[in-house]
């Protein structure tokens, strides 16, 4: 790309903006790659490149705020005796990751019918702490016994025990804890997960987060050897510069320019002024996406586009139906 | 040195009691407990011993005393005879929760005698008196943190503290003038006493043992002579000093004119002052102590009506110089000597000689204890009590002999003195005849707020100055002087009224106990062994040269000459140290006799020993130890704060710490020495109303309100005070991630923006705990209306309301049934707030006639999660209030993919220079990527070795940059900024100020009575004033119609009649028409003219016309129509 | 507020109020009326038990 954006010390100088290029369809096609750079179940990092930062942001902020989840929604309390009052064993519940896929679910059109196998999930716990339960506890030096999501029981709607397992719509974890009981101490409660988006609360976010940055190019104008060379690996993350030993004399040279994070420490030093030009460039976004694990990453990219593009669809079509009228 | 930690949270034991409380913690209430010690295992008898005998005869000429022999205080135990009860013992926690007072029986020993010949002594409980927390007779005094946990009390308790009527009341410590050291001081009010008066005097505040007080003033008069002040029963007398002096002693006059002027003999004017006032009390016709004392046991006999009447006059003038003179003083020669010197003092003084030294430096100041107080009041209550036996027995007395039996009903008929100790405590009034030396008889105790643990801690380490200083004019005692460094914290004092009054004792500052008898009774030998010769004004004492006088907590004991005395000093000094002979606790002033010209206190060598005094430990430089210096001593002492400060042969100290100046939660503060100082004093003011963790116990709390925030954080930038004091255990902050940057508007002037989805997941939540106490009248008792079908929804069978129900305005809340009525009495749920029952109590009782259950404690809690405009702070003096919940996706956020929970405004730092938050930002995101916590202790970095370097450097090692800045992109347009941005980690505070509890609104309402204008009030659903300014403003913008809207129609808007020829509007009236009755007509009463107008007039308007006219002037409208 | 009934010895009189001690935690019945006295221990503060009631919350 022919307009990066400079770093300096402070701040960044944009060389965009006087010569914006009308677009097209057909260069765009050409230009445009998306690069996979490393998958796990629940990450995701991809190159999306040859594409302006409006839309790489609107599928950030789509991720973040619109792909919907599964979350408790209404915790029905019959008892708790426990420490942990009612309300905020509601919120932690609320905030538990569900493994059920969002997408098998409607959304729950009135907020006060009755829950049904379409639209909602319910889940049951029933805990009672005895002494014995206490004494048989591995860390002996627990004085309460901890309640963990693998204490919740998933209870079936209709017909959801023919669709799913408990596997396919538990808790993502076992190990969550939920609270501490002390002997005696009771808690028994039903909650109702429903299907929501994240800008409605947070819970029903599907990412831990996802965000992007524009790909660091580094280039050395000069020839730095040396202890300065030293110096200047120093400034950047592992991996950025490397150095080759050229008869005796280290000399500095750019090795990987995307592990740069842009700490723009390099710019501490005299003696590398106008020696080194660091910039971004433009339209190559590194993009992250790391999944509560409700679903993989690459389909929640997807179900992002999905809305994308039902939202442009329904911009455009209004849009449309303006200039008719 | 030690560095911040977070092995307390992270040791597998945490959440464990220790073995052993935490020292510094416990120092909290060590003064209090001293002083109630004292009272009990010395005090308290030495104050029996000192009441005064009732004497009287009764109508049979039967001639009756009464003396109190012992008094004693037992432990808080049920009632004897209580069946059924396994622990006697009655614990702090059942007296909290039942909103009782935590007491012990006052048991007494009366003996009498009538004609000389002793009764029987009789024993009697008179009465249940508080009891401090932790002192002697409380049953957690020597507990252990698991036995002290296992009673539902915190591992950390310290006491000192009282309960009483379920409330923590503690006595407020106050600055009073030093015991026993006559001051010279100068007082303009004193010019207007009488005639001749100055306004130079030297005051002497005498206390005695069993801590009973009177302030004797000697005054210079302007024709050359002094007079005592001696106040007796709340009225003061002025006698002159040689009346007084004659009544001490019979010596020649020569023999008490050399040793005056010993010393002084070139003094000519004194010379001649001192034989005028010799002569005066010749011309009076005294010649000798016996014709003084007939003189003035005349004189004083109306006064004191409580000798009986067979005593001389000469024992009236004893009496009255026992109790009235010096009473720190058991001799009479031991008197004569302090006054002789107290005159010398005076005229030094007056003759501007020696400077003034004033009663508002700390060096001339101690403190008042609680149990010091608690022990003057009971000394008072005993002996209003003896006279009360007095009374009760002449009023059954038929004119025999009095019996036991009489005895016994008149004992009967006496007031317990429960009642008044109990009300002293729960409202801090004192009720007293005397005054007890006290400057002020309100606000003497204070409830014990628990808002969150910095609160509670400052509560016993605050010391004001008084609360008459507070409505003075001056400035003068509000000052921080020289002297306060080191006992009071420059940085630990609110604005406002109370600014510089109300102060905090440094962490190191400790108050004196008093000291063995028999150490103190061993002193003088001591000296005398290091050189001192006894006073003994023997003859041959006045030829030598110059001495200085020897004063042992006020007593004249002896006299150094001047060339030994800075090796006594040095060897007292090594003593003290050591602490056998001469306690630690000592206080050695050396006032030294300045050059020519050169103006100083007045010379003498003084040593306290007293208690409430407030002393500090410093390191001796000569003895390589620890010693304690007081608040006069440290004025004449070199001491160095740090190492290369110290100036060979003349620093002979240094200090322990560098920050031993500061107070507890001064020290609380993360580099305080980098934020501009006012900053800091803020931060101390919103320290302590910061929602945290108050306590562990919340299922067993019932005060009336707690704050608690449900997810609180360790920070991770801390002094190392912050877990000397175990602070982890009380969190009461959250870490958020900051990013300093001006980004949606929403955070202009100190308003901040929070990351919504932090909300959502739990930012800051908290709640509020309510508890009432519910107590029906007698005869009535809890139980649920059994005929109301929706009740059980409620309420239990008990008639009190489940536990888990959401209760709003109009829900059922309690029923009881009344036995008078014969009916069940629903009450309903009142505030408008949505609570939850968190827990109920039933209490039961000992008094008899309360065996029905009627009084039950009710505990609710409120959700509170952040709402806009709540407050919230750092640590550095900076609040802010929660203006928008901003949701995550507009946020910007970093290369990392961080969003900030917390935007911070850029403009909030260059007018409030407050650096240490900035470094805090740094700190804590490079101890966030390193997992560590980084000390914050004053004066840890300086200008060589930089805080910022030193985190730079370590932020650079994690990956950051140096100056702790990152790049963001807008969350908005997803473009890369084009400033880089400072991002970090602060540590946030919740502040207990919310919406919920202030927000106002009013369309109509409730208006005044009288004037027809909305009432104010929030709770009365008031309005907000418009007021004068508001009125200027709304004029200037010439806005005419908001102004009407503002002040007429939603005021008070009304009509009236205005006759147009009589011009008043309070004589029109509407009547019928004379010849029908359908149509009606305005008419004038007074002119009977119908021309009658209309107008809108302010009713407050048509009130002053009235309220004029009563006064007879009549205010005429003139109007065109 | 005022309801007329005849005495509450009239109402059914089986209601138990169920209760426990503030010191030894032990579990007492009582009667309405009853003084309030922990059976086991002789305490005097009574806490009231939460019994099985539904409350609805949001988990929010």
């Amino acid at each position: 790309m022919d307009n990066p954006i400079i770093m300096n010390k402070y701040s960044i100088e944009r060389t965009l903006g006087n010569e914006i290029k009308p677009y097209n369809y057909d260069e765009f096609v050409k230009n445009f790659k998306i690069n996979i750079i490393s998958r796990s179940d629940n990450d995701l990092e991809f190159d999306l490149v040859g594409i302006d930062v409006a839309v790489a942001n609107s599928l950030r902020r789509v991720i973040i705020s619109e792909v919907p989840s599964m979350a408790i929604e209404k915790v029905h309390i019959y008892q708790n005796t426990s420490y942990i009052l009612d309300e905020i064993l509601a919120h932690r519940l609320g905030l538990i990751p569900l493994k059920a896929d969002p997408r098998q679910f409607k959304m729950k059109e009135d907020e006060n019918s009755e829950p049904n196998e379409h639209d909602s999930l319910v889940y049951e716990m029933k805990i009672k702490c005895t002494k014995k339960d206490l004494d048989a506890l591995a860390h002996k030096q627990f004085i309460s016994f901890p309640v963990y999501a693998k204490h919740i029981k998933w209870l079936p709607l209709g017909n959801q025990k023919d669709i799913f397992t408990e596997k396919d719509v538990g808790i993502i974890s076992d190990d969550i804890l939920i609270a501490k009981l002390r002997p005696g101490q009771e808690i028994e409660l039903k909650m109702f997960a429903v299907k929501g988006i994240p800008k409605d609360h947070a819970k029903f976010q599907s990412v831990c987060t996802a965000w992007y940055r524009m790909m660091p190019n580094i280039k050395l104008l000069d020839e730095i050897k040396g202890n300065d060379a030293v110096l200047l690996q120093s400034c950047f993350p592992k991996g950025v510069i490397g150095l080759k030993s050229v008869k005796g004399v280290l000399i500095a040279f750019v090795e990987d320019s995307r592990k740069d994070n842009s700490s723009r420490n390099v710019f501490r030093y005299k003696q590398f002024d106008n020696k080194i030009l660091l910039s971004k460039i433009q339209d190559h976004f590194i993009f992250t996406i790391e999944s509560v694990g409700a679903m993989d990453p690459s389909l929640i990219f997807l179900e992002a586009l999905n809305i994308l593009t039902r939202k442009v669809n329904s911009a455009s079509e209004s849009a449309l139906n303006q200039t008719e009228i | 040195m030690y560095e911040p930690t977070l092995k307390n949270l992270t040791n597998v034991d945490y959440g464990k009691p220790p073995d052993s409380q935490n020292q510094i913690l416990q120092e909290l209430g060590t003064p209090h407990i001293d002083s109630f010690n004292y009272m009990i295992e010395e005090g308290l008898n030495l104050a029996i011993s000192d009441l005064l005998p009732v004497e009287f005869d009764t109508k049979g000429k039967y001639r009756v005393k009464l003396t109190l022999l012992e008094a004693t205080i037992h432990q808080p135990r049920v009632p004897t005879g209580s069946l059924g009860v396994k622990s006697h013992s009655i614990y702090p926690l059942e007296c909290r929760q039942r909103h009782g007072t935590y007491s012990g029986r006052l048991e007494i020993k009366l003996s009498w005698r009538i004609n000389d010949v002793e009764q029987m002594i009789i024993d009697r409980d008179i009465g249940q008196v508080p009891i401090m927390l932790k002192s002697k007779l409380c049953h957690l005094e020597k507990m252990s943190p698991k036995q002290l946990v296992k009673l539902g009390e915190h591992q950390d308790e310290w006491g000192g503290y009282f309960i009483v009527k379920g409330k923590e009341r503690l006595v407020r410590l106050l600055l009073g003038t030093r015991r026993n050291f006559p001051t010279a001081v100068q007082r303009n009010t004193w010019k207007n006493k009488d005639q001749f008066f100055s306004d130079i005097g030297i005051l002497i505040r005498c206390v005695k043992d069993d801590l009973t007080t009177v302030t004797n003033n000697l005054h210079y008069l302007t024709n050359g002579t002094a007079k005592l002040m001696i106040p007796i029963k709340k009225r003061v007398f002025y006698a002159p000093i040689f009346l007084i002096m004659r009544c001490l002693t019979n010596s020649s006059d020569e023999f008490i004119f050399r040793h005056i002027i010993k010393g002084h003999e070139d003094d000519l004017y004194f010379i001649r002052s001192v034989m005028e006032m010799m002569r005066s009390l010749h011309e009076s016709n005294i010649h000798c102590q016996e014709d003084a004392k007939e003189y003035i046991g005349i004189l004083f006999r109306p006064r004191f009506y409580e000798l009986p009447e067979w005593k001389t006059n000469k024992e009236v003038c004893d009496h009255m110089l026992r109790s009235y003179v010096l009473i720190h003083l058991n001799t009479d020669f031991d008197k004569l000597k302090l006054l002789v010197f107290m005159l010398q003092k005076l005229f030094s003084v007056a003759q501007n000689k020696c400077l003034i030294e004033g009663a508002d430096g700390i060096m001339m100041q101690e403190l008042m204890l609680g149990g010091h107080l608690y022990l003057k009041i009971l000394k008072e209550k005993l002996q209003t009590w003896l006279n009360l036996v007095k009374i009760n027995l002449l009023k059954v007395d038929q004119g025999g002999q009095p019996s036991i039996g009489d005895m016994m009903t008149a004992l009967r008929r006496c007031d317990l003195i429960e009642h008044a100790m109990t009300n002293f405590f729960a409202t801090g009034n004192l009720n007293s005849q005397s005054g007890l030396g006290m400057q002020q008889d309100k606000g003497l105790t204070i409830l014990v707020e628990n808002i969150s643990r910095m609160r509670y801690m400052a509560h016993f380490r605050a010391v004001h100055r008084g609360a008459i200083f507070e409505s003075m004019r001056t400035t003068e005692p509000r000052r921080l002087l020289p002297d306060a460094w080191g006992f009071i914290c420059p940085v630990h004092t609110p604005d406002g009224t109370p600014c510089g009054l109300l102060n905090h004792l440094t962490k190191s500052c400790i108050v004196t106990k008093s000291i063995s008898r028999k150490v103190l009774r061993d002193i003088p030998k001591v000296l005398v062994s290091l050189g001192m010769c006894e006073a003994s004004y023997k003859p041959q004492d006045i030829n030598i040269g110059f001495v200085y006088n020897v004063i042992l907590d006020g007593r004249i004991i002896g006299y150094v000459p001047e060339t030994l005395t800075a090796l006594f000093i040095r060897k007292l000094r090594t003593l003290k140290v050591k602490g056998k002979q001469i306690p630690e606790t000592t206080e050695i002033v050396w006032l030294q006799k300045k050059e020519e010209n050169i103006l100083g206190q007045f010379p003498g060598l003084f040593l306290f020993t007293g208690n409430a005094r407030m002393m500090r430990p410093v390191f001796n430089l000569d003895l390589e130890q620890i010693e304690l210096i007081g608040t006069f001593e440290q004025v004449y002492l070199d001491i160095s704060i740090s190492e290369d400060e110290i100036r060979p042969n003349i620093t002979s100290y240094r200090e322990v710490t560098k920050t031993d100046f500061l107070s507890h939660l001064a020290c609380l503060i993360p580099l305080p020495d980098y934020n501009q100082s006012p900053r800091n004093m803020y931060q101390c003011q919103m320290g302590k109303q910061t929602m945290g963790t108050a306590c562990h116990n919340w299922h067993l709390q019932s005060e009336t309100k707690l704050y608690r925030i449900q997810s609180p954080a360790s920070p991770l930038f801390r002094p190392v005070h912050y877990d000397a004091l175990s602070m982890d255990d009380f969190p009461m902050g959250t870490n958020a991630v900051i990013a300093v940057i001006s980004y949606t508007g929403y955070d202009m002037e100190d308003a901040m923006i929070i990351n919504k989805m932090a909300l959502d997941r739990g930012f800051a939540h908290g709640s509020i705990f309510k508890t009432e106490l519910i107590e029906t009248k007698p005869h009535t008792y809890f139980m649920r209306d059994p005929f109301k079908e929706d009740l059980p929804n409620f309420l239990g069978v008990d008639g009190l309301p489940h536990i888990g129900l959401k209760l709003s305005k109009g829900t059922p809340y309690y029923s009881y049934f009344d036995e008078q009525i014969q009916g069940f009495i629903i009450a309903k749920y009142l505030s408008n707030e949505e609570v939850i029952v968190d827990s109920v109590r039933q209490c039961g009782d000992f008094t008899t006639g309360r065996k029905i259950p009627n009084k039950a404690t009710i505990t609710v809690r409120v959700q509170r999660n952040p709402t806009v405009g709540d407050k919230f702070a750092s640590r550095a003096g900076q609040k802010g209030i929660f203006s928008k919940g901003w949701p995550a996706e507009d946020l910007p956020f970093t290369e990392s993919g961080m969003v900030p929970d917390i935007v911070f405004n850029p403009h909030g730092f260059p007018s409030r220079m407050t650096i240490a938050m900035m470094i805090e930002c740094m700190a804590g995101k490079s101890a966030a990527v390193h997992g560590v916590v980084h000390d914050a202790t004053p004066f840890k970095y300086s200008e060589e070795d930089t805080a910022i370097d030193f985190f730079g450097k370590l932020l650079e090692a994690g990956g950051y940059n140096y100056f702790g800045t990152e790049q963001m992109y807008s969350g908005v347009d997803g473009r890369a900024m084009k400033a880089s941005i400072f991002f970090g980690v602060v540590h946030y505070q919740r502040l207990r100020h919310m919406v919920s509890d202030k927000w106002q609104v009013r369309s109509t309402g409730p208006v005044d009575a009288v004037t027809k204008q909305p009432v104010k009030g929030r709770k009365r659903g008031g309005g907000g004033r418009v007021g004068e300014m508001e009125r200027d403003a709304l004029i200037s913008h010439g806005t005419p119609f908001l102004m009407q809207d503002r002040f007429m129609d939603c005021s008070d808007k009304s009509t009236a009649l205005l006759c147009l020829k009589c011009h008043t509007i309070l004589t029109s009236l509407i009547q019928f028409k004379e010849d029908s009755y359908s149509s009606k007509i305005a008419k004038c009463r007074t002119c009977d003219s119908t021309q009658v107008q209309e107008i809108g007039i302010p009713n407050v308007f048509r009130y002053l016309c009235s309220e004029l006219a009563a006064i007879n002037i009549k205010l005429q409208l003139n109007i065109e129509v | 507020m005022i309801t007329e009934a005849e005495t509450p010895d009239d109402a059914p009189k089986k209601a138990l109020i169920y209760i426990f001690c503030g010191a030894c935690q032990a579990e007492n019945e009582m009667k309405p009326k009853d003084p309030i006295r922990c059976r086991e221990c002789g305490y005097r503060i009574m806490y009231k038990k939460r019994t099985k009631r539904l409350v609805v919350f949001n988990a929010r």
